[in-house]
């Protein structure tokens, strides 16, 4: 798992390099059981903050895009967040204490909506191609 | 059990030692201790950070973003900690492999 870990953190690392500015990376940790990978860069004006781990209980998390006041833009992550679990599943959501589930929290965490696994190339695709619209849409409402 | 080879030059320092085997597990329970207390200082020390940071144990806080015994939690944390999911994260893979390495090291030492 080791060198499989290494690999997919040079694919990761390489995207982060290709598509973000002002890359720091905060925290890399490869070992045969766990990968940790957590990075504050910069999208245009924005700043965003990566954190994608692996281990036995499978893949968390979490990508933000946030302005110069640290306010959400977009964030998506699969935490165990009660909003989501209950979005989920409605009345049952008591039932599924600590389950994963991937979301997305809206401009300035107003709505939480459920979503698909998202991957760090998901998210790059959404920034190139859904920010702008998102951006637009988010200043008519204000 | 695994069949490991070992260098020659060891092994021959090895035998002067007495059983090889006994060496060999002698030498990987040290090294598995070793090890383990080394990642396990290393899980602490985050978990110690984060507790901090949060002011709550690993499991009072997974219980309050996870239900509803602290109403307002979610919304009073987002607004401090506009981005606490990434630190959560983290926190619950530090919490859960130091939960292994207690598990392990207390095998080992049984032994």
């Amino acid at each position: 798992m080791e060198r499989a870990n290494e690999k997919y953190l040079a694919d990761l690392m390489e995207l982060i390099y290709q598509r973000f500015t002002q890359v720091q990376i905060i925290r890399q940790e490869v070992t045969p059981e766990v990968f940790i990978l957590e990075v504050n860069c910069s999208y245009q004006q924005y700043r965003v903050v990566i954190s994608e781990i692996v281990d036995q209980n499978g893949r968390k998390y979490a990508f933000c895009l946030l302005n110069d006041k640290n306010m959400v833009i977009v964030a998506f992550d699969n935490t165990p967040d009660r909003v989501a679990i209950e979005l989920k599943y409605g009345k049952d959501w008591k039932r599924h204490f600590k389950e994963r589930t991937c979301h997305q929290h809206s401009y300035d965490r107003k709505e939480t909506m459920l979503t698909s696994e998202i991957t760090l190339s998901d998210f790059v695709n959404w920034l190139e191609n859904e920010l702008e619209v998102y951006i637009s849409n988010e200043q008519d409402k204000s | 059990m695994a069949h490991i080879s070992i260098k020659k030059e060891y092994e021959d320092i090895l035998k002067s030692l007495g059983d090889i085997q006994l060496s060999i597990d002698s030498a990987l329970r040290r090294y598995i201790i070793d090890m383990g207390t080394e990642r396990m200082e290393r899980c602490e020390t985050e978990i110690r950070r984060l507790e901090q940071k949060y002011g709550l144990s690993y499991e009072s806080f997974l219980s309050k973003i996870g239900t509803d015994s602290a109403p307002g939690f979610l919304e009073e944390l987002s607004k401090q900690h506009p981005i606490w999911e990434a630190d959560f994260n983290l926190w619950e893979t530090y919490f859960e492999e130091l939960k292994r390495w207690k598990e392990r090291m207390r095998s080992i030492l049984q032994i």
